[in-house]
């Protein structure tokens, strides 16, 4: 136990932890970005799944305290790190450039600042649609929430859209170098693989955050 | 060599008196710069002519001045060791700037790398991470036999690119939070796919890893800066190597401890 301990208190240890939490919440990401694309085919089924995935309590609340503790390291984690690399370098640099010959880019180097914008539109989504109103609906005489009809109000408005489709690019941004980080820091990342595995995870980043940002524009353009 | 060929630089250095003291700019100008000249050239003539003048001079590290010692430790216009790839300061040449050039020098920059004065900076963190594991435990007396353990030839040659690692420190000065995992690992990864490594494997990396903490350096992005600024090219991959032998030294079980 004091071995673990030791182990995730150290500079890799953070860092494996940033990588697990990451990588789960990808796999959430994926599960969820497949859920919500049923609305564009089917708002009954939408609803449909929509109850049928909440209409099990125990396994709700696992799920959601399981994605909330994710969350919760993942941020106080990267929280910690940053911290600590501030330390490492108390006086900057007067003029520091990039060697343009690394992995180094924008995102990558912005990791924390996406992250918090992230945050910001987690909260703001779970108040709309977790904690938002809830609109009843009768399917085959059973009456549930009409999920679809809060996603469809949502984006009748430009301003909304807009603020979605951003925090959706932000996300893809955060892991796009997130996942390919996540793979090294495991020590998963081996040269010989490593360009068909960088295919491989921009292909999930950019259908995940794809298919999150046809939902809205979708909705606002052509209507389900 | 004609006389249109020298420049005129204006040079804007790190000057610190000491470690507790705090650090500035200092700007100068130099004429009188061949092309030729190498970068650690061009500043020992500016400290003869600060020196004829009865200033102080810029204290700056350099030894073998051919790329092999890892003394030379600079910041040039922002990047470590200056521009081009796979070079250390010393090989770095006048030739790179043009005359009128604005350079701006500074030190290696990280806590574990304390100035020791102007561009000069203490970079014994390093040794005393190579103290806590950066080497095999062998009984001393006559050389062994050089055949007598095999090594595959891929074997030898990866382990001999890490060991090309001169330990300059410019990975952590590259590096956005100062880390030290490319010198690390570069270190770790050299014992740890040889034989003669496999004795202390575990023990090495968990003293190496642990040393590198105490000494404050940060943790790894994964954005290869530093590879990126290696003189001897030490792969990224070495990085991900240490990432893997630091879960191997921490889960694999071992009925001796």
């Amino acid at each position: 136990m004091r071995n673990c301990c030791r182990f995730f208190n150290s500079s890799i240890g953070l860092k494996i932890t940033m990588a697990l939490t990451g990588m789960l919440l990808c796999g959430f990401l994926l599960l969820h970005m497949l859920g919500n694309v049923i609305i564009l085919f089917s708002p009954e089924a939408y609803n449909l799944y929509s109850f049928k995935l909440t209409s099990n309590k125990i396994f709700l609340y696992t799920a959601e305290v399981g994605l909330l503790g994710l969350a919760i390291l993942h941020i106080l984690v990267a929280i910690k790190l940053s911290l600590h690399n501030r330390r490492s370098r108390p006086e900057r640099y007067q003029n520091k450039k990039n060697s343009g010959l690394s992995r180094r880019t924008w995102y990558s180097s912005n990791m924390i600042i996406t992250g918090g914008i992230i945050l910001y539109f987690i909260v703001t989504h779970l108040l709309d649609f977790r904690f938002g109103e809830e609109i009843m609906t009768v399917q085959n005489s059973v009456t549930i929430r009409d999920v679809a009809a809060s996603v469809i109000g949502e984006f009748q408005e430009m301003g909304d859209v807009i603020f979605y489709v951003v925090a959706i690019t932000l996300l893809m941004f955060h892991i796009l170098h997130g996942l390919r980080s996540a793979f090294a820091s495991l020590g998963l990342e081996y040269p010989r693989y490593e360009k068909s595995f960088n295919v491989l995870s921009k292909l999930f980043v950019f259908g995940v955050s794809a298919g999150f940002i046809v939902i809205p524009i979708w909705i606002y353009f052509v209507g389900v | 060599m004609s006389a249109q060929a020298l420049m005129t630089l204006k040079l804007r250095i790190w000057r610190q008196k000491d470690a507790q003291s705090a650090g500035r700019m200092e700007e100068h100008e130099l004429s009188g710069i061949s092309e030729h000249m190498s970068f650690l050239e061009m500043l020992d003539f500016l400290n003869e002519k600060l020196t004829r003048e009865g200033k102080i001079p810029f204290n700056f590290e350099s030894d073998c001045r051919e790329g092999i010692c890892g003394s030379c430790s600079l910041v040039i216009n922002g990047i470590a060791h200056g521009p081009g790839k796979a070079k250390a300061t010393c090989q770095l040449h006048m030739r790179s700037f043009k005359n009128g050039d604005t350079i701006c020098i500074e030190p290696w920059r990280a806590a574990a790398f304390p100035v020791i004065k102007d561009l000069a900076v203490d970079r014994s963190a390093f040794d005393r991470i190579i103290s806590a594991g950066g080497y095999v435990s062998v009984n001393v007396g006559s050389a062994p036999e050089g055949n007598s353990i095999p090594v595959p030839k891929n074997v030898a040659d990866y382990a001999f690119s890490s060991a090309t690692c001169i330990g300059c420190g410019a990975c952590v000065a590259a590096c956005k939070n100062a880390s030290a995992m490319l010198f690390v690992s570069a270190k770790v990864s050299q014992f740890s796919v040889l034989p003669q490594g496999q004795a202390e494997r575990k023990s090495r990396v968990q003293n190496m890893v642990a040393q590198m903490e105490r000494e404050q350096f940060g943790a790894c992005t994964n954005e290869a800066e530093c590879s990126a600024v290696c003189p001897k090219e030490i792969p990224f991959e070495n990085i991900v190597r240490l990432n893997r032998e630091f879960i191997r030294s921490n889960f694999s079980p071992s009925e001796f401890e």
